[in-house]
């Protein structure tokens, strides 16, 4: 399949569903065009003069085929609801049980960008050591990342295709997805949902770093504290421009403060 | 008329239910969908946002039932007067058109120059929130039926005083009517009893 | 004789009664199908326009505002004033009084209104084009708040003519929607039972039942969006102090949304059950069956709009819902579709052109409905969302149902409109050209799709991901610039057989529904100085005891007037 590559914990209910389901519809496509072939092919006027009137025996076939079409919708069905089970579904608590304490980093889309609220070094919101960044999200690897999506003006999606991560972004409503990124790099971020002429250009990026990168570009983070702008929910239409002012994406990665000398460093 | 014609020469009608009245139903079931619409909106916003149960306290309950008793009155005027011209009570018949018309247009004036006026010196403008918007839109939306309404018992009251007699039309707006009056029924509650 | 008076009079009423504001069922049905086939090739040339930009972004053929815009008006014209009309205004037209042994509609003046009251509104769509900022640009589907506040497009009169324009259409469809309902039940001619209707009368039945029946709501929620828009009320909009609810829109829209569809896929599946036994020569397989199912499916249809919405907010547990709801849609498709293969299974196949349309449309429509099917199941639509499989399948569906049934109509009842045949080597030439390209433009979309191209993107150029697929979506471009250019082999057979064709027989195709028993063009009331008379099922072909040598026994036949 043309899909990217997966690189999250949970995809793999995704691709497979989706591997299923496609191969199932395939197959009865093939099956159906092969048969509508076979009609072409017997039945045409030279080959078949005068038509059968009544066939025998359909009942049974039509029979067949409904209850062949019902077990295929029960797969689709019991895919479908598993893998949303699996994914869409899972509550916080269910998921930081099995996976350890999530990164929880408040989305806020605009036209047309994307910025990402950290709640710095002590996890909590609201207090100093908040840092907003501009189209770029940074994550660990291996760890839990729950993402609660706000919108600041119309309605955006948010879509990380190697994450296998696709949710509206709402103003007046929080939406919430979570994953756990499995391999370090760099990955893109699209919007899915039309929100204006700068729609196709509202590009981001996720920057999955190992455990030891993110955690001396989170003490960075916290030890620049004071050249930082801040929060950037404020922010209003067409101010995409001054996101990047923040956008720390060259520095924070080279001034690798010591761990040990950083403020607050990971609670393992 | 040429259809006219056309239609006497069909030697069947395989339907009892005649045509215009066929269709009178259809009109009517497509308005019911666009209330369902409103309706499921109100409740919505009913459901999911508060303040609604203060902001409801502002509305005027007294006009707003003295109106259902005005649609009432009306809706049960223009029944007799289907009634009256059809057993060729044709006096009758008119002067309860004329009493419908008289509540309907009482309905409109108590909502459209008392009601609404006095909610806006208030300050209750359609911008103050869920509640008054809805408000604002749905009655609306109603009062522009019964303007409606009473347009047509207007046209057909000026006609019915000379040789035109009314049959169909009159039962049609009449069902027409009764709708309008039970999609009031629902509004009541919602905005003014609550 | 009163008929025969009528007709007379008819001829005397003049050039503008008689093409303009005509109460005519055929003359209006013609007017239906001109004013939307415009349409068609109108959407089908903008859609070249924005596929053209995508194949080279740096020509800067359009901005991006232009690009959504004519995306939008791509959506919104081939859905509302393309498909609306010619399925329901010319099919529902063109057939019903011809096929039930009518005279005329049961509301002849309704019936010219209603196209009047569409001509209006395609005016003030078209005017949309003009006015300063251009047309709407937030999606056919306008989800607010895109849609209800003009800062976020920029886009000023071009929602309120969008709004203004979509209420108009709504009322000339619903106009025109009581006739076709009251007409089947109040004018069949004699011995035409209920179910004894050709298949297509009940599906323009069904499918405007379906839309009187969800269209309330998105009225009352477009004059929402036009106060939001206009008054400054927060029915959608959100702002710090007063809230509305974005979803709300999405769940009007949709609630109308997918009984839509089905009202613009319904009379495009009739049209094919109308040809597929005059080809295959044998009664249409399963008649109550089809009805029965179509009519379970469209009560369905009320049931499943939030799978459009699965991953749009929606509690997710509503989602699991609808999205069994919309897999069990594909039950009473099955038997739909199986119907109509066993009607040609057995048969005596004729491959006129009517025929290779309406078979080519049945066969997409089948890839249509399947892909619906992997669109339905929650899990596979959050990667599928939003992208070009969506486009590819409601591509499938809607051009089988509306593009390639169109055609098919139109090249088989075209003796009932003009008294000429269409050409045949044409039109064969134009089926098989565009079946090809069709899919040569749309299956690559299901790949892109899965690939994450989303829709909607005024370019991909400068998205490094999306590169290894450039290749394919450029050649989707200038496949979609031949299909738009072979349908002029239609507009060329279209205008040169009305003037030009053969003089078509009264029944050129051997077929049984009591419109081939009325002349080629029928006059003016249909039946002249004769009585219709049905005497039985609509579809026998190959009768058991033939009574008259033919291989077919026509449904009714016309008594003369005493
Ligand atoms: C046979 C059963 C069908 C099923 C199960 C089905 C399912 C779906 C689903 C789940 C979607 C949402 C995809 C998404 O946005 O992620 C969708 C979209 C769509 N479908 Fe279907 N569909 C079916 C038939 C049809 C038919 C008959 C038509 C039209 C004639 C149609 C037209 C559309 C359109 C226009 C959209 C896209 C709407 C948009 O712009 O977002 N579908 N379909
Ligand atoms: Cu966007
Ligand atoms: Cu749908």
């Amino acid at each position: 399949m043309p899909i990217m590559p997966d690189i999250s914990t949970h995809g793999w209910w995704l691709d497979w569903s989706l591997l299923i389901i496609s191969m199932v519809t395939l197959l009865v496509g093939i099956l159906s065009f092969a048969l509508i072939i076979l009609a072409l092919i017997y039945f045409r006027q030279s080959k078949n003069p005068t038509p059968t009137r009544h066939l025998s025996g359909w009942i049974t076939r039509l029979i067949i085929l409904d209850i062949s079409m019902i077990i295929f919708d029960i797969i689709i069905a019991v895919f479908s609801t598993w893998g949303w089970a699996e994914t869409i579904l899972k509550s916080e608590e269910s998921l930081e049980a099995k996976h350890g304490e999530a990164l929880t980093v408040n989305v806020t889309g605009r036209q047309f960008f994307w910025a990402f609220d950290y709640a710095g070094g002590d996890k909590a919101f609201g207090t100093a050591d908040d840092f907003t960044l501009g189209n770029d999200l940074v994550v660990e690897k291996d760890r839990l990342v729950v993402l609660n999506m706000t919108s600041g003006d119309t309605i955006h999606s948010f879509f990380v295709p190697h994450l296998r991560v696709k949710y509206d972004v709402i103003p007046g409503r929080t939406t919430r997805v979570w994953f756990v990124p499995k391999k370090a790099g760099e990955y893109p971020v699209l919007c899915t949902e039309l929100c204006g002429l700068g729609h196709y250009k509202m590009l981001s990026n996720v920057r999955v770093l190992e455990p030891d990168d993110f955690d001396s570009w989170l003490d960075s983070r916290t030890v620049t504290l004071s050249e930082n702008p801040g929060p950037l929910r404020s922010g209003g239409p067409g101010q995409s421009q001054t996101v990047h002012v923040s956008d720390s994406k060259d520095g924070s990665l080279g001034a690798r403060a010591d761990r040990n000398v950083g403020v607050t460093p990971r609670s393992q | 008329m040429a259809h006219a014609q056309a239609h006497s020469l069909e030697h069947v009608e395989p339907t009892n239910i005649g045509p215009p009245k066929l269709g009178m139903w259809l009109f009517l079931s497509g308005e019911v969908v666009l209330f369902g619409g409103v309706i499921m909106t109100i409740v919505l916003f009913r459901i999911s946002f508060p303040g609604w149960k203060e902001a409801s306290e502002h509305t005027n309950p007294i006009i707003g039932s003295v109106n259902t008793f005005n649609l009432l009155t009306s809706s049960m005027l223009v029944a007799l007067a289907h009634k009256m011209s059809a057993t060729g009570n044709h006096g009758l018949s008119k002067l309860c058109i004329l009493g419908c018309l008289a509540f309907g247009i009482l309905f409109l004036v108590l909502k459209w120059a008392i009601e609404w006026p006095v909610e806006i010196m208030k300050g209750y403008t359609i911008h103050e929130g869920p509640f008054w918007q809805l408000y604002y839109a749905a009655t609306g939306l109603h009062a522009v039926h019964v303007l409606i309404g009473l347009i047509a018992f207007t046209v057909i009251l000026i006609l019915y005083m000379g040789k035109w007699r009314p049959n169909f039309t009159l039962e049609a707006t009449a069902l027409y009517w009764h709708f309008v009056d039970i999609v009031w029924l629902f509004l009541w509650p919602l905005f003014y009893l609550s | 004789m009163a008929a025969h008076a009528a007709a007379v009079h008819h001829a005397e009423m003049g050039w503008i009664r008689t093409y303009i504001f005509s109460t005519d069922h055929k003359m209006i049905a013609k007017q239906y199908l001109l004013n939307g086939l415009f349409f068609a090739l109108f959407g089908g040339i903008i859609a070249l326009v924005f596929r053209s930009h995508l194949a080279m972004p740096e020509q800067e053929l359009l901005n991006p505002a232009r690009y959504n815009a004519y995306v939008t008006m791509h959506g919104t014209l081939m859905i509302f004033w393309v498909a609306m009309p010619i399925l329901l205004g010319f099919f529902g037209n063109l057939t019903i009084p011809l096929m039930i042994g009518a005279r005329d509609m049961a509301f002849p003046l309704l019936n010219m209104m209603s196209y009047w009251t569409f001509f209006i509104s395609s005016v003030v769509i078209m005017a949309s084009f003009f006015v300063p900022g251009g047309p709407f640009s937030g999606g056919w589907t306008a989800y607010a708040p895109l849609s209800a506040n003009t800062e976020l497009t920029g886009v000023n009169w071009g929602i309120n003519l969008w709004a203004v324009g979509l209420a108009l259409e709504f009322t000339a469809v619903l106009m025109g929607g009581i006739n076709f309902i009251v007409t089947p039940f109040v004018l069949r001619a004699r011995g035409m039972s209920l179910m004894r209707l050709p298949i297509v009368v009940w599906m323009v039945v069904i499918a405007s039942l379906l839309f009187m029946m969800s269209v309330g709501p998105l009225i009352a929620g477009t004059f929402m969006l036009l106060f939001d828009k206009n008054v400054g009320t927060h029915f959608y909009l959100v702002s710090a102090d007063k809230v509305g609810d974005p979803l709300l829109w999405q769940h009007l829209f949709w609630f109308f949304g997918h009984p839509e569809v089905y009202v613009i896929l319904i009379p495009g599946l009739g049209v094919i059950s109308e040809i597929f036994p005059a080809a295959a020569r044998k009664p249409l397989h399963g008649y109550k069956h089809i009805i029965f199912w179509t009519i379970f499916a469209g009560i369905l249809s009320f049931m499943v709009w939030a799978h459009h919405m699965f991953i749009a907010g929606l509690n997710p547990l509503a989602a699991v819902g609808f999205s069994i709801t919309t897999i069990i849609i594909s039950v009473p498709f099955l038997v739909i579709v199986v119907a109509m293969g066993l009607t040609l299974w057995g048969g005596s196949l004729r491959f006129n052109a009517a025929f290779l349309y309406a078979f080519f449309a049945y066969v997409i429509f089948i890839v249509g409905g399947l892909t619906g099917l992997q669109l339905g199941a929650t899990v596979a639509d959050i990667q599928l969302h939003e992208t070009y499989f969506v486009v590819a399948h409601f591509h499938y569906v809607i051009f089988a149902s509306v593009i390639l049934s169109t055609f098919a109509a139109v090249q088989w009842w075209f003796p009932k409109m003009f008294g000429r045949l269409m050409n045949e080597g044409v039109a064969k030439v134009h089926a098989i050209s565009t079946f090809f390209l069709f899919n040569i433009v749309f299956t690559p979309m299901f790949i892109l799709g899965f690939a994450g191209y989303t829709r909607r993107y005024a370019s991909y150029d400068h998205i490094p991901l999306l590169q290894g697929y450039a290749w394919l979506n450029d050649f989707v471009s200038i496949a979609g610039v031949l299909l738009i250019l072979v349908q002029f082999l239609f507009v060329f057979n279209f205008f040169y057989s009305m003037i030009a064709g053969k003089r078509a027989t009264a029944n050129p195709w051997e077929a049984t529904t009591m419109e081939w028993s009325a002349p080629s063009p029928p006059p003016h009331l249909n039946w002249g100085d004769t009585i219709p008379v049905v005497e039985r099922d609509p579809y026998e072909y190959a009768p058991e005891v033939p009574s008259n040598g033919a291989d077919y026994e026509p449904q009714g036949r016309l008594m003369t007037m005493r």
